[in-house]
Order: structure tokens, then sequence, then C-alpha cells
């Protein structure tokens, strides 16, 4: 919506010329009024006054994302301090050259590009001009509001790091780097955005990743022409390999511990200013079954769980098309006491199994739907009403089969053991489709849908790397830590080589 | 986008391979009787045991009885399901199927190729059980509600598998183990009886579910065919014996003589392998070995005495051998081999069948029978000697 608003509406903020430098002009009041002009008289840029040896200079910043403390201190102090010790300088130059001496900031910089003080601005520096010189000084004061580390919400465990990432890039860069604390970690950053001009930082280990896939990264994010980046999600639309497809490829995450194991394995990660989720890449199908958890419990038991997980995302694709499947066009493959029960069920229900299914599988999606929307406080009413009125009110009026609810209501339950949602939304777009095929043509139709489904899976590349590796292709090593986990001690957790060999054209 | 509206197009039309049909618009067809017709010369009349799914309901008490017959008659089986669409109000399904009864009368006469339709069909399963109605019609037989068990097709199933385990008279046999039988060389069928144990005391079905002694259905010895006629029945024990001898017995009992009264036992493992020698003279081998267990002892012995329970091993061996031999005679006396004596011997000496498989129920009559019976007791109950009362 932000996007077709901006590109849509009129004018575009954009359409500066970045390439062509314009040099800032000498006179103060002349820069301190194009400013203004290019940020549209905006009443929150702060312009301070202040005199030294009797040449004007300003200090220039946007209020609330500079931390007010740091500028007080750290830069109108020295500056009066120069002015009360009344050094003669000879030009404006020369106490530029000496003023960068004396702020206590981590950073400065001079800039003689107007465009690059637009941007500094923005992003939360403190620029300082002075009449008479062309050169400005930036100093790092950027502070922007952020809440603090709190626990994951959308990927919890029950054993494990409690930490997850926030809307701050730099805090969320500072998580992963506590966790690897090796020199052979790398961060690049670059902006993308034509309006947002937000921070991307793009993180890998040297050495344990493909490091043309790393290129392949960065060319890709330089290639992006869209004008803001408000979430992972512009950012995993943009890069992905295929378009035309629901399985994810990019795993994105809010727990610095899935990205810094990610790493370790020579994965690149993507970090993306004001979003709490990080994408990781390449990204295999088997790892949208792997929870965190899986490595800090035993390993029998996480195995087991995996399983239970693969089994629960087929469950919940398959349940519904099966079902209809067998009670439409197989009813010979129900055992007989069973099948008497089904149709004493369907005795009554007024509308064919397939509508009576699809109307079910759509109420609950819009139980789901409005469980998310709705505010916390009538979380309860929705789902007293889903619970009683959609599931047994619907059956006991005879509107839909006791059969057909136990049939959603299982795969409902089974798209909740996932650890990423992002597969969950594929499951569920399947699922649809499967029921269709169902009714269409029962068995035979869900397995048309299922082998077109594996031709498509295999000819899915995330960043070059197949897929649904290590199964096709096939890898042995790989099993260890695929279906079933292995004990640690006996996983190779380098896997730096896997990426390079799996690697096809 | 090409490709996605071709495969839609495909979708819309293969439908119309489908085999789409509604739970709610089947009739269940659960059983079927054949019996001879009553109105027409030739043909069959046939029961379809429908199931009426609203009085099986998980929710809500049934009023009424849960299955409905349907009787018509026509020439061929296969006529008669497609022209039961004049009376059943649903499109009767047939792959459900669980039980087909067939009446004595028309054994007699000869079943002739009757099971061709249930092999040949493309939906009805060949695993459903074959019974003969005992003296009276499949219609009748599968005309009986039972308190305990209200579907009567599953009454004659789950009270022939119980005996089955219990003690060993009936069996389920199914149906392409019929046909595979009927087609074998030198051994003939047996299948199982039903009987109504007494008449149904009036014409409204539900009074019988209200009845304290109820009518039920009872399975009944077994039916021996020649070929494909049945020429008489092994009764009660003799049939067990019989699924004895065909070692198709899981347990059963023995009551054994013991001074004046009775002491049971019960077999566990039992094995018997049969045998035919043809010299001197063709003997009929049966070799059987059982393990049993003492579960009842009504007179005064000593079990903790080895030598006293060799003589009831012995006793019970005895036993054994007069009820085998008994029941072969039985067999002889029909000269129907259906226990598969002449099937051995066709595997153990081909030439010798091929010259003298016309002439096999002839010898298999007068061949001498020689029973071999290996009893051995395992266990002799918790207590050791039965109380005395003082």
């Amino acid at each position: 919506m932000f996007r077709k608003f901006f590109s849509k509406g009129g004018f575009s903020l954009s359409g500066e010329n970045h390439n062509q430098i314009i040099p800032l002009s000498e006179n103060l009041e002349e820069n301190i009024k194009k400013l203004e002009m290019a940020l549209g008289k905006s009443d929150d840029l702060s312009v301070r006054r202040l005199n030294v040896s009797a040449n004007n200079i300003a200090i220039i910043h946007i209020e609330g994302i500079v931390d007010d403390q740091s500028i007080k201190e750290n830069v109108i102090s020295p500056i009066i301090q120069l002015y009360k010790e009344n050094h003669p300088f000879k030009s404006a130059n020369e106490i530029v050259d000496s003023m960068v001496q004396i702020f206590s900031v981590t950073s400065v910089e001079f800039i003689i590009n107007w465009s690059e003080l637009l941007d500094k601005i923005l992003a939360g520096d403190t620029v300082i001009l002075v009449n008479n010189s062309a050169k400005a000084i930036t100093l790092g004061t950027k502070k922007i509001q952020s809440r603090s580390i709190t626990e994951p919400t959308t990927q919890t465990v029950i054993k494990g790091p409690k930490d997850s990432f926030t809307e701050n890039i730099g805090t969320n860069i500072s998580l992963v780097r506590s966790r690897i604390q090796n020199a052979k970690l790398r961060l690049k950053l670059t902006k993308v955005g034509n309006v947002s001009k937000t921070d991307v930082g793009i993180m890998y280990i040297q050495g344990n990743a493909d490091i043309s896939i790393v290129n392949e990264v960065m060319s890709r994010l330089k290639k992006i022409n869209i004008d803001s980046i408000l979430e992972a999600n512009y950012i995993e639309e943009a890069l992905r390999d295929n378009r035309k497809t629901l399985f994810p490829l990019m795993q994105s995450s809010e727990r610095p511990d899935v990205v810094a194991a990610n790493l370790l394995e020579g994965k690149v990660a993507i970090i993306i200013q004001g979003t709490p989720f990080v994408l990781i890449l390449p990204v295999l199908l088997i790892q949208f079954f792997q929870s965190p958890e899986d490595y800090y419990e035993n390993n029998a038991f996480s195995s087991f769980l995996r399983l239970i997980r693969i089994g629960s995302f087929l469950l919940n694709m398959y349940a519904s098309a099966v079902y209809l499947a067998l009670i439409t066009h197989h009813q010979g493959l129900i055992p007989t006491t069973l099948m008497v029960t089904l149709m004493a069920q369907r005795e009554r229900v007024p509308f064919p199994a397939i509508i009576e299914l699809l109307l079910m599988e759509l109420a609950f999606e819009v139980l789901r739907e409005a469980g998310v929307r709705m505010p916390r406080a009538i979380g309860p009413a929705v789902s007293i009403v889903g619970a009683l009125i959609l599931g047994q009110a619907a059956v006991e009026a005879g509107f839909v089969s006791a059969a057909i609810v136990i049939i959603v209501a299982t795969s409902a339950i089974n798209s909740f053991t996932l650890p990423n949602t992002n597969i969950v939304n594929t499951a569920r777009g399947l699922r649809f489709l499967l029921i269709l095929c169902s009714a269409f043509i029962g068995f035979y139709g869900i397995l048309l849908c299922t082998l077109c489904l594996l031709v498509h899976l295999c000819s899915l590349r995330s960043f070059g790397v197949p897929y649904v590796a290590p199964f096709a292709p096939f890898r042995m090593g790989a099993q260890k830590d695929s279906l079933i986990r292995f004990p640690i001690t006996s996983l190779n957790m380098n896997n730096a080589d896997e990426n390079k060999e799996t690697k096809t054209k | 986008m090409k490709r996605l509206i071709t495969l839609l197009f495909i979708l819309i039309l293969i439908p119309g391979c489908s085999n789409y049909r509604e739970l709610n618009e089947l009739g269940l067809v659960i059983a079927m009787g054949i019996d001879v017709p009553k109105y027409m010369e030739n043909g069959y009349r046939v029961t379809f045991q429908v199931i009426n799914p609203s009085q099986l309901s998980p929710t809500g008490s049934p009023t009424g009885i849960p299955v409905s017959n349907y009787t018509v008659e026509a020439e061929t089986l296969v006529d008669a399901y497609r022209r039961a669409s004049i009376i059943i109000p649903r499109y009767n399904d047939v792959t459900h199927l669980s039980l087909v009864v067939i009446s004595e009368e028309l054994a007699r006469n000869g079943t002739n190729l009757i099971f061709d339709a249930f092999e040949r069909g493309k939906q009805a399963k060949t695993t459903f059980p074959v019974f003969i109605a005992r003296g009276t019609s499949a219609e009748n037989v599968l005309g009986v509600v039972e308190p305990l068990e209200s579907n009567p097709t599953k009454s004659v199933r789950s009270t022939t598998e119980n005996n089955q385990k219990f003690y060993g008279i009936s069996k389920i046999i199914p149906s392409h183990e019929v046909i595979a039988t009927l087609s074998s060389e030198g051994k003939d069928l047996l299948l199982p009886g039903i009987k109504l144990n007494k008449k149904l005391t009036s014409k409204n079905q539900t009074d019988n579910l209200n009845n304290i002694k109820p009518s039920v259905v009872e399975v009944s010895g077994l039916a021996i065919f020649k070929k494909d006629k049945l020429v008489g029945w092994f009764d009660g024990e003799m049939a067990r014996n019989a699924n004895f001898i065909l070692s198709e017995l899981d347990t059963t009992s023995f009551p054994i003589p013991c001074e004046k009264k009775y002491m049971t036992l019960i077999t566990k493992r039992s094995k018997a392998a049969i045998k035919t020698l043809l010299k001197p003279i063709p003997t009929l081998q049966v070799n059987i070995a059982l393990n049993t267990e003492i579960t009842e002892v009504n007179c005064n012995k000593d079990l903790t005495d080895t030598k006293v329970l060799r003589d009831i091993e012995k006793d019970l061996e005895k036993e054994i051998i007069r009820l085998v031999q008994g029941t072969i005679q039985i067999s002889q006396s029909r000269g129907t081999d259906v226990f598969g004596f002449g099937t051995k011997l066709s595997i153990e000496n081909p030439s010798y069948w091929k010259k003298h498989k016309k002439e096999w129920n002839t010898i298999f009559s007068k061949a001498k029978v020689d029973v071999n019976v290996k009893a051995s007791i395992n266990d002799s109950g918790l207590v050791t000697d039965p109380y005395e009362p003082k």
C-alpha cells in the first residue's frame, strides 16, 4: 500500500540524482536555507547558531533521532569552550579542521557533498556548518528509540536462549556478534530503498560461507529498486530465485541463536533495520522442520519430535484431502464399522462433502485471521464463538458432520507444531489445492498433485542450492542432521563445504 | 498462465471419469442371501441386506432396526443386483459386502458357478465369508435381529469368530478360499452352517429385541460338499474334529471320563499332519501332536503323580483316535475327501495321482484310517488336588 502511494502519488521523493555531486556553498545562511527547503521547513529540524572567532557556525540535527545528551555534552560544550578561548583562527577552514579534534563523539567525518549531507542528517547525525567553508563536519550522534530485548514471540522454546532480535539493527548485530566472537564473522552494511534508505546488513563467516553466494546477495541487494524496506519480506520477495512458488526460499528468524547457528553452517544472514526478523539463506526445505530446541535437548527425543513435525506438516496438508477422497470416491477402503459411523453422521447433512469441507476449512481460516487481528481483550470471545458455534452447534444443527470438524481441527492443530510460520502458510495453500484435486478424482488426483509438487520441489533452488537437499541430490553425510539428529559430537558442525558441493548451475 | 488454464480445463473434464458419490446417497449392502426362487423357474432369490445408517448413529438412541432386507428374484446374481434398484432407494454399493449366505436347498441342488460374479466383478472384495443356511432359507437367517448384536451380519460373523476361537465347530471361510477349494483337485469343500435356534414368534422384528430368550442365529456344523453339491453335515463335535484334522483349531475342550465323572482338558497348541500311504493297502494317516491343560477335575485323582498324568494322556489319546476315526469315516461314507488327502497324495506321488485321480473318491472311501496321537499335559492348573467336601 505504501509502495503504491509513493510511486503513483504524482511526485517522487527519490527524484534527486545521487550520482551527481553538488558541492556545499560557502555561505552558511545559504546552506541552511537550502537545507530547510529540502526538508520542507520541517519543524523537527533543529538549527543552533553559535559564534567562534567571529565566524558563524550552525549545529544542525533532526530532533528525536539524535542523542540530545551527547550533543549537549560532546558537541555544544566544546564549541562554547572554543569560543571562550578566543583562539585566533586565520580562516574558516582552519576552524573546521581544528574543531574535529575537540568533539568527544565516536565518529567524526568531513563531507563536501550536498546529498551526503542530507542523508547524514536524516540518519541522525549532527552536522556542523561553518560560514565561509564548504566543508561540513558530521558527528555520529544517532540514537533511535527502540524497545528492549524481549523473549521471542513467534519462535518460542522451552529450553534455550530467551532473547530475540529487536527493530534496531545495531542491537541485532551485537546479539549475533556476542555469540560468535570470531574475526572471521563479517558484516557488510548497505542501504536499500530509494525513499526509506533502510540500513541492511549482510553477515557471514569468512571461510564457512560460499563467497559467491555472498557476492550474489550483494549484487541482488544493489539491484533492488523499490522505495522502501519496512520488513524482511520486502527483501525476501525482491531477492528470491523463483517468484512462482508457494515455498519459502528464505528462512526468517527472530532468534539470535538460530542466526548464529546458521552462520556457522555457512549460511548468510540479512539483518534489516526496523524489523526483528532476520533473513537466512540459502535455505533447505528440511530446515523448516528443525527447531532450535532440537539441539538443546537429548538427540533421541529431538529426533522423535522432528519426525512428529514432519508428520504434522503432511497431515496438515493431506488430512482433509484424504478424508474427502475416502468418503466420496473410495468408500471400499474404509473399514466397514467406521464406514457405518461416517454414514450415520452424514445422514442429515444437506451439503455435498466438498462444500462441507471447504466451508469448515474457510471458517477455520477466518477464525485464525480473526485471532491474529483482533484486540487481545476479546480473544477469549472469539475462541468461544469458534469452538462452540462453529464446532459444536454446526454439528448439532446438522450443518456439518462431526467427522469433518475432527478432520479440520486435526489439520489445524497439526499446523501449530511447526517451528517456522513460513512453511505453515505454504501448507495452508497447498491444502486447498489438494482438496480440489481430491474432490475431482479422489486419490488419483491427490497422487497427481503430489507428483507435480515433488517435481516442483526438485526444481526449486535457493541461491543455487537445491531446495530438497540432502534427499535430492542424496548425500549420505548430511542425513545425520536431516530427518533425525545424531548426537552433536558426531555431527560435523562445520558444513561449510556442503553449500559449495550442492551448488549447481 | 496458459499451462494453468490447460490444467484447470483438464481438471474440469476428468470428473466425468470419477466415481464421486456422497455417503448419504449410498445403500451399503453388507450381506447377501441366496435362495432358490419362489416364483421363477430358474435363477435365484437374492436378499440384499442394506445398512440403515441413521439407526447406527453414535448420538441418539436407535429407534428401529439398523438394517433393511430387500429381496428380488432374477436369473443371475448381477441381474438381481441391478434389478434390486427397483426397491432399494439408494445406490447399492457392494464394496463392503461382508457375508454371503446360501440356503441349504440351493446348495443341495448344486451351487454351480455362483461365485463367478463376485470374482469377476470389480466392486466386491472376495474376502467375505460364505455360510450355508441350514434347514432354512438365507432370507430367514438374515431376517433376524438380535438384542446383543443388532446388526445381523455382524452377529453371524462375530458368533462364528467367537466359536472358532473358543471351541472350533465353525470357521470363517472367505469366498476366495471357497473358489480355490472348488477348483482344486483332491480336496472337497467344507462350509460352516448357520441356523435359527428357534422360529421367530412374532412377525414384528422389534419383538425379538425385547425378548429375554430371543431367537438367535446359531452356528451349526460344517456342510460337506461333493464338488459343488452339499451332501451332508458334520455336526457339533464332528465338525470340531474336522477342524482338528485340518489343523485349524485354536483351542477346544475334551471331556475325559474319570471314575464315572469327567475331567476337562483344553488343547493349547495342536498340530495335525495328514499323509496318504499306498502300500500295502491305501491308508489315510493322521498324526496329531497336541499340548493340553487340565482345567477341571470332577473326580479324585492325584495330579502330582506323573504316572496318573501319563494315564490321562493315554485316555485322551484313545478318545481323540476314536473321534478322529469317526469323523473321517463320515467323510468316507459320503465319498468326499474334505480333508485333502488327495491333494497331499498328488504332491507326494504325482504319477500315481495322475493315473488314479478319477477313481480317487472310491479309493478314499475304502481306505484304511490310521490315527496316531501324541498328547502331553503341560499344566494342571493352579491347584494340585481337587478339594474334598467333608
